[in-house]
């Protein structure tokens, strides 16, 4: 078992820039909180400004480890056998799972919930808003591309390692959402 | 079940050598007396090998529940003890050890043959245990459980018996051929004949247990059946395949599951390196695969209500309702597992790649997509009755594909909470820290998961295998009733949980029921004649009636004789005496104990002092 380092000191987290990966830029970014606050999905919305703004590694982590907590309930809720893509809503939920798991193991991870801003704890989401997969889908590109980013410059091997393995969870989660995949 | 060998493949090879007897006799047989007693012997031994095992399954229940007096423990130990008194006799220096060039005599070099097979067919049973130094072996696989079940020990006693009394007759048979110009002794012969009607008597210990307790066609289907413990090779697919061919395809994907469930869970035992990763991803194939068997049998049940199959129909139903609940408690078991944690990275890579093929190969039976994957969403539609089974001859196929893919589910959903304790055991359960209360007080952002939280776990994959076992039983129904090649798997089953032993008490044992137990399959094909029928025989005599009478006459005599040394032998006075003096004698002897009779055993002597039993070594042939 890999044990944690709770006390390493935090990298600054990269600005948004052109990398590999989904092409997500800061635009469509804040296009996407907006996208979802209007659908009414409140929390992915609020996360989704927090992976935006990030600017140091253990913030970015912070926003991340909630955003993979808030895909896991909002795909759990949409695991409805009588839908096709019941199949696809499962799976989608492990690699959540598996992608907050490899954020939680990360030495920068605040030991925490860090502060929220004042007024962000909007009320609960609607349950199976009928945006949501949609929402889910961007919100997992933008993990895709943010970890990414944080594992090119962490400078700490383990939270690398952490980054780049919960990025490669965001982008398994995107590929079997939009049916892109294998 | 799947194209591994099996156990019945050996047997069937021992069996080819003693019921083609054309060559055995005649000019055949000259120089028999030199090699058939250390062939035959070898052939006893390996049977003592495995009269070892059965016995010390049986030795190995506590003394309180021992089954002492069931029939076929006194077969058991009565065979043991009639094997060890014919070694006696035939016993002479390096007679185990592996001869130099093939026998000349065309019988020595079958019963080497049958020795040859029951060796190989021993190796099989043995790769589904764990070497142990005493007592009972530990099971490595599902059929572990079913070798050392009351209906396989049965089969096998039988099996053994019918090999004894073939060879003994072949054998007893060249005692008493005159061989000119050979320097064997009458003593040598005497062995030889006393030896074989200790198989005799073995055989009339086993007649004996099943007049009282039959062996029933699925007890020796379920022994036949006993496949190889190996992996089997991913097959050869490419995504294209008919709809038949995936039948296979899954069918044989489920067994390397069930392959790596064992083996995973005997690993965590004994070195608990699970990890959550793991854990999720067997669950969630698991609730996916159930939910294609859900679908697959509704599509089943609508086929077999087109083509008149009512009953089946109506089993398929209940069975597609039963693998609804066990999807919904897999799905639950899902959420469970992702609200905890482990520090590990991937463990058993292999077990959780195999349950995401079987989900995979579920998913493309279940939906008219050759192609399909967990990401086709709403572009594959769900796979029409008269598609999944086109042609009538592919539902036993079909419902067996399904089968297997549930009876895989349930045995998951045992060895998934096997990896879980032991886990949990070492401490490597976790949880992240913002999952507990203000109350723990954590410097890091995980902590070892609460106890409750483990209980909770654990009681989800409790309620899968509730849902899951009950979705199987369902399903064997079906299996069973469109004979089904998957069908094998319930009598497994249900040898595996100790079922009772009356033939026909089982609710689902349909095959039991059919056994005929009249049909006396233990009948000896090549019992010849009495003496006084015999000789009619040499007379030349046809006319039924005479040849009733002498058969009648034979009888009295094998009667008197059997009641006379039983008498003789409850007095204490026929120590060491021996009966075989003579080829006449001799006959008279091997025919009454070929006739069944328990009590022909007091006919019998112990081998002489030494009698020290042959080293408990394997053959070497």
């Amino acid at each position: 078992m890999r044990s944690a380092q709770t006390t390493a000191s935090p990298g600054r987290c990269p600005q948004p820039a052109a990398s590999t990966g989904a092409a997500v830029d800061l635009a469509a970014m804040l296009a996407i909180s907006a996208h979802a606050r209007s659908a009414g999905i409140t929390s992915l919305a609020a996360v989704t400004d927090r992976l935006t703004r990030a600017d140091a590694l253990p913030v970015l982590l912070d926003a991340a480890y909630e955003a993979f907590e808030v895909l896991l309930l909002l795909l759990e809720r949409h695991e409805d056998p009588s839908d096709a893509r019941f199949a696809a809503f499962v799976s989608a939920a492990t690699w959540a799972a598996n992608g907050r798991d490899a954020v939680l193991f990360t030495p920068s991870l605040p030991p925490r919930q860090l502060p929220r801003p004042p007024g962000e704890s909007g009320p609960a989401d609607a349950p199976g808003q009928r945006n949501e997969p949609d929402a889910a889908i961007a919100v997992s590109a933008l993990l895709e591309v943010r970890l990414s980013q944080a594992a090119e410059q962490a400078a700490d091997p383990a939270d690398r390692l952490g980054c780049r393995t919960a990025a490669g969870y965001a982008r398994r989660i995107r590929v079997l959402l939009t049916g892109s995949g294998p | 079940v799947t194209g591994r060998a099996t156990f019945g493949d050996f047997l069937q090879a021992a069996h080819r050598q003693l019921e083609e007897t054309a060559t055995l006799h005649g000019a055949g047989a000259r120089g028999n007396m030199d090699e058939v007693p250390r062939s035959l012997l070898r052939e006893i031994i390996v049977m003592r090998h495995y009269l070892h095992d059965i016995t010390a399954t049986l030795h190995d229940l506590p003394a309180r529940g021992r089954p002492m007096l069931t029939p076929w423990f006194q077969a058991a130990v009565q065979a043991r003890d009639a094997l060890a008194n014919a070694a006696g006799f035939l016993a002479r220096p390096r007679a185990w050890d592996r001869p130099a060039a093939p026998a000349a005599s065309p019988l020595a070099r079958r019963l080497d043959a049958v020795t040859m097979s029951l060796l190989t067919g021993r190796d099989l049973l043995h790769t589904h245990f764990a070497a142990r130094s005493r007592g009972a072996p530990q099971p490595r696989s599902e059929w572990g459980l079913v070798i050392t079940s009351t209906q396989v020990t049965r089969a096998l006693l039988e099996e053994i018996a019918w090999l004894t009394r073939h060879s003994a007759q072949y054998s007893a048979n060249v005692a008493l051929l005159p061989s000119p110009g050979t320097s064997v002794t009458a003593a040598e012969r005497r062995q030889l004949s006393a030896a074989c009607q200790w198989l005799w008597a073995l055989d009339a210990s086993v007649r004996t247990a099943s007049k009282r307790e039959p062996v029933t066609d699925s007890d020796r289907e379920l022994l036949r059946a006993i496949p190889v413990n190996a992996i089997l090779g991913r097959p050869a697919v490419t995504g294209g395949e008919p709809v038949t061919v995936v039948y296979g395809v899954l069918a044989s994907i489920a067994e390397r599951v069930r392959y790596l469930a064992w083996a995973s869970a005997h690993e965590a035992s004994r070195l608990p390196g699970v990890t959550a990763a793991s854990l999720r991803q067997v669950a969630e194939a698991s609730t996916v695969t159930s939910h294609h068997c859900h679908l697959l049998l509704n599509a089943l049940a609508g086929r077999t209500a087109q083509i008149g199959l009512k009953e089946v129909s109506e089993q398929l139903i209940a069975a597609a309702n039963a693998a609804a609940d066990a999807r919904q408690t897999w799905l639950h078991a899902a959420h469970a597992v992702r609200q905890v944690t482990t520090g590990a990275l991937d463990d058993q890579p292999a077990l959780a790649d195999e349950v995401q093929e079987l989900a995979l190969w579920s998913g493309r039976l279940a939906y008219d997509n050759p192609a399909w994957t967990l990401a086709s969403g709403t572009g594959s539609a769900v796979r029409g009755p008269e598609s999944l089974v086109p042609d009538r001859d592919g539902l036993p196929g079909a419902v067996a594909a399904v089968h297997q893919a549930c009876h895989t589910l349930a045995l998951l959903s045992q060895t998934e909470q096997e990896r879980i304790h032991a886990a949990s055991r070492a401490g490597c359960i976790l949880v992240p820290t913002q999952s507990l209360t203000d109350n723990y007080d954590m410097p890091q952002p995980f902590a070892r998961a609460p106890v409750e939280r483990v209980d909770l776990l654990v009681d989800r994959y409790a309620d899968s295998w509730r849902a899951s076992r009950e979705a199987t039983a369902r399903v064997e129904l079906a299996a069973e009733t469109v004979h089904a090649p998957s069908r094998v798997l319930a009598a497994a089953r249900r040898a595996a949980k100790a079922t009772p032993s009356v033939p026909g008490a089982d609710r689902t044992d349909a095959i039991s029921r059919r056994a005929q137990p009249g049909s006396d399959s233990s009948a000896v094909p090549v019992s010849a004649p009495g003496p006084v029928g015999q000789a009619l025989h040499r007379l030349g005599v046809t006319r039924p009636d005479l040849l009733s009478r002498a058969a009648d006459i034979d009888r009295a005599g094998e009667r008197l004789i059997i009641d006379a040394a039983v008498e003789v032998k409850a007095s204490r006075r026929r120590q060491g005496l021996e009966l075989n003096s003579s080829a006449g004698a001799t006959t008279l002897i091997n025919h009454a104990l070929m006739s069944g009779d328990p009590r022909a055993a007091a006919l019998l002597r112990r081998p002489e002092p030494p009698a020290r039993e042959p080293p408990e070594r394997e053959a070497e042939p």
